[in-house]
């Protein structure tokens, strides 16, 4: 019996024998160069592929980081910017961390409803095909888009509108591209007055459409000791480069729409 | 024999309630908001002030591209605004008359064009470019969209019945355009008998016109449902009527046709059908274009706290709107009023493939649905999404109550807004 077994055992070692070599040839002709680097910094990075960076995912900011391509991840913090500078043998300039806020305050009640909406819960298509139910033309519209895309789970709707957690925000961006009506924006996080409302309906009507409604009287521009407020189309904005954050502004809005993060 | 497309479509009740009675002209509103966007392409240009005097029928606002229109008063009065795109003109005075377009020694698309003609099927494609196709001597057959499919709605069915002789006179007209010779082919429901037997005995002596009865089946005025029907052909995706010889006028448009070349009208009036469970008499009106739904509602005796819903055009494929003081545009042809609205609950996708039996075009709806909701543009391409036009009845059949053509349509605009941006 082990005569007649012994010719095929002995083939069959061969066979072995010759794909090992043939694979111990092809693993040192083909062998792709990697960059060590690459996966050490793919190692410090967050692994959430949020796009905040401008790239597909964090193993594409890897790389082009390794290519030389000036780059920042906003979502790590300052400490794990400054390792992976380290590991490209670079310096690492600091920018400014920035946090998503939403610029407009009315929730259901607070901005009234002049119309039903009956069209699915979606903030794209309620823009595409003529608003909510809320009568001001430039409100959030409270379906929900920016919490789909947040890959951090920053964003609820609460009371038909978004509110983003500030302990969970990594700045990464994504919501401000989707937010049908612009109305959320990134601003540094050292800065923590703002003014949550983007209308540009005239105070009288703007005042009708909802309660919380900036009415640009100027008491917070005449105020501030900067000059960092100005009335962009019909309601305050904060000029971020002149704010000094001495919080005067708050005091002096009559209708209380100036707040802090 | 009955004409119709080869599968799926649905029947909801015809509703016709205003398909007896005679078209009637609505009184002139004392002030009109005339739009400048009434047309696919690019919007109109105001080429007048604030304070200007106007008479009916002048040019108001000029094309700004090749795919474009001219906007027409529908009054003699002033121009008291002139904002957000549409022009607003208070009545000076009531006039019979209006400013002839002056249409001698002109082709049929230079006066269409003048007369500011855009299809009054609903999508407003200007026709002095639609019967201008590239090559029109590859122009074989002609189909007059008098289907009618959508519920209620009566205007087109009303004017081949009233106004017969001058539709056959505009049809015609149009023919003779093409030096091809196209064959003209009617497409009338069944439901609308009248209509098909009226034509039928006018056309007794015509050889290249004939009334085509169509099964009485949504959405069977579909340009493509229609050309699949009668002559059997399909267009392709991406592809128009008349890449495969093929040109579809509406019956509105062809009336309109009529009276610019024979009496020299430019488009400043629309023939609407009023209807709904808010009124009690449904009828077909003529209405200025501009006219604010406020004053229709106010002339047709409507009890504005009874409204709940208002549609533009059919209740099928048209638009709901919510602001009563926005003036209706030339493409109009149908404003429903409504007091009961449907807020549905969608609940998860059955698979239960409704949506796919009922579509004519042979696409998965739910399918689109499903990408919608995650933004999956390339799935959604690959399979054929912008063929879809969007005329609901995947969104009618659905027992999950799904609203599917709303998904498919956000997709599409998603679709379109990442080419434009790419280019």
């Amino acid at each position: 019996m082990f005569t007649t077994i012994l010719p095929a055992i002995i083939v069959l070692v061969l066979l072995s024998l010759l794909s090992a070599l043939i694979l111990s040839y092809a693993n040192k002709k083909f062998k792709v160069e990697l960059d060590p680097r690459v996966s050490e910094i793919l190692k410090k990075l967050p692994g959430a592929n949020c796009g905040g960076c401008g790239y597909a995912g964090c193993s594409a900011f890897a790389e082009s980081s390794v290519n030389g391509v000036e780059g920042v991840c906003p979502v790590t913090d300052e400490k794990t910017k400054a390792l992976i500078a380290k590991i490209l043998g670079k310096d690492c300039s600091s920018k400014e961390k920035t946090q998503a806020r939403v610029y407009c305050s009315g929730a259901t009640n607070i901005a009234k409803d002049n119309k039903a909406y009956d069209g699915i819960k979606d903030c794209v298509s309620a823009k595409a095909f003529g608003g909510s139910s809320k009568a001001c033309a430039y409100a959030c519209y409270g379906f929900g888009t920016c919490v789909k895309i947040c890959p951090f789970y920053a964003i609820t709707i609460e009371n038909g509108l978004a509110v983003i957690n500030k302990n969970k925000c990594t700045g990464c961006g994504l919501c401000v591209d989707v937010c049908p009506q612009h109305l959320i924006r990134l601003t540094d996080i050292k800065k923590p007055v703002f003014i949550p409302c983007s209308t540009q309906n005239k105070a009288v009507i703007s005042k009708k459409n909802c309660d919380a409604s900036c009415i640009a009287c100027m008491k917070c521009v005449k105020e501030c000791p900067s000059q960092a407020i100005s009335i962009i189309n019909s309601h305050a904005v904060i000029d971020y480069t002149k704010c000094t954050d001495c919080k005067k502004c708050i005091s002096v809005c009559p209708v209380k729409i100036i707040r802090e993060v | 024999m009955l004409f119709t497309f080869k599968k799926g479509g649905v029947h909801p009740k015809d509703s016709k309630y205003s398909a007896k009675k005679e078209i009637v002209q609505l009184k002139t509103p004392d002030y009109v908001q005339i739009n400048l966007n009434q047309h696919i392409g690019a919007p109109a240009k105001a080429i007048v002030k604030i304070g200007d005097s106007v008479k009916k029928g002048q040019v108001i606002a000029e094309p700004t591209s090749f795919v474009s229109s001219y906007i027409h008063s529908s009054i003699t009065g002033q121009v008291s605004k002139i904002e957000n795109n549409f022009i607003k003109i208070d009545k000076t005075e009531e006039s019979e008359d209006y400013i002839k377009l002056e249409i001698e020694g002109k082709n049929l698309s230079e006066i269409v064009k003048l007369a500011g003609i855009v299809g009054k099927g609903g999508a407003g494609f200007p026709t002095h470019v639609k019967i201008s196709p590239q090559n029109p001597e590859t122009i074989d057959s002609i189909i007059i969209n008098g289907a009618e499919c959508e519920p209620y709605l009566s205007s087109d069915h009303r004017i081949m019945i009233e106004r017969s002789l001058n539709f056959i006179e505009a049809i015609k007209i149009v023919q003779k355009h093409f030096q091809s010779k196209p064959k003209v082919y009617i497409g009338i429901e069944i439901n609308k008998t009248d209509a098909i037997d009226k034509l039928n005995k006018l056309l007794a002596n015509e050889t290249n016109i004939v009334v085509c009865p169509l099964k009485t089946r949504y959405p069977q005025g579909g340009e493509k449902q229609l050309i699949q029907a009668i002559l059997k052909r399909e267009v392709p995706t991406d592809k128009l009527p008349f890449h495969i010889g093929v040109i579809v006028l509406n019956v509105g448009t062809i009336l309109a046709i009529y009276d610019a070349v024979i009496n020299k009208k430019p488009l400043f009036e629309t023939t609407v059908t009023i209807s709904g469970d808010c009124i009690n008499e449904a009828k077909n009106y003529i209405i200025p274009v501009g006219t604010t739904l406020n004053y229709i509602i106010e002339q047709c005796l409507i009890d504005k706290n009874k409204i709940s819903k208002i549609i533009l055009g059919g209740p099928m494929m048209g638009n709901s709107v919510s602001d009563t003081s926005l003036g209706i545009n030339k493409t109009c042809s149908g404003i429903l009023f409504f007091s009961k609205t449907l807020s549905l609950n969608e609940r998860d996708c059955i698979n239960c493939g409704m949506c796919a039996d009922v579509c004519s075009l042979g696409l998965i709806p739910t399918k689109f649905a499903k990408f919608s909701k995650i933004n999956n543009m390339e799935d959604a391409l690959a399979h054929n999404i912008m063929d879809c036009t969007e005329c609901g009845c995947c969104s009618y059949i659905c027992p999950a109550k799904i609203e599917i053509v709303q998904w498919i349509k956000l997709l599409k605009n998603n679709i379109r807004n990442k080419k434009k941006d790419g280019k």
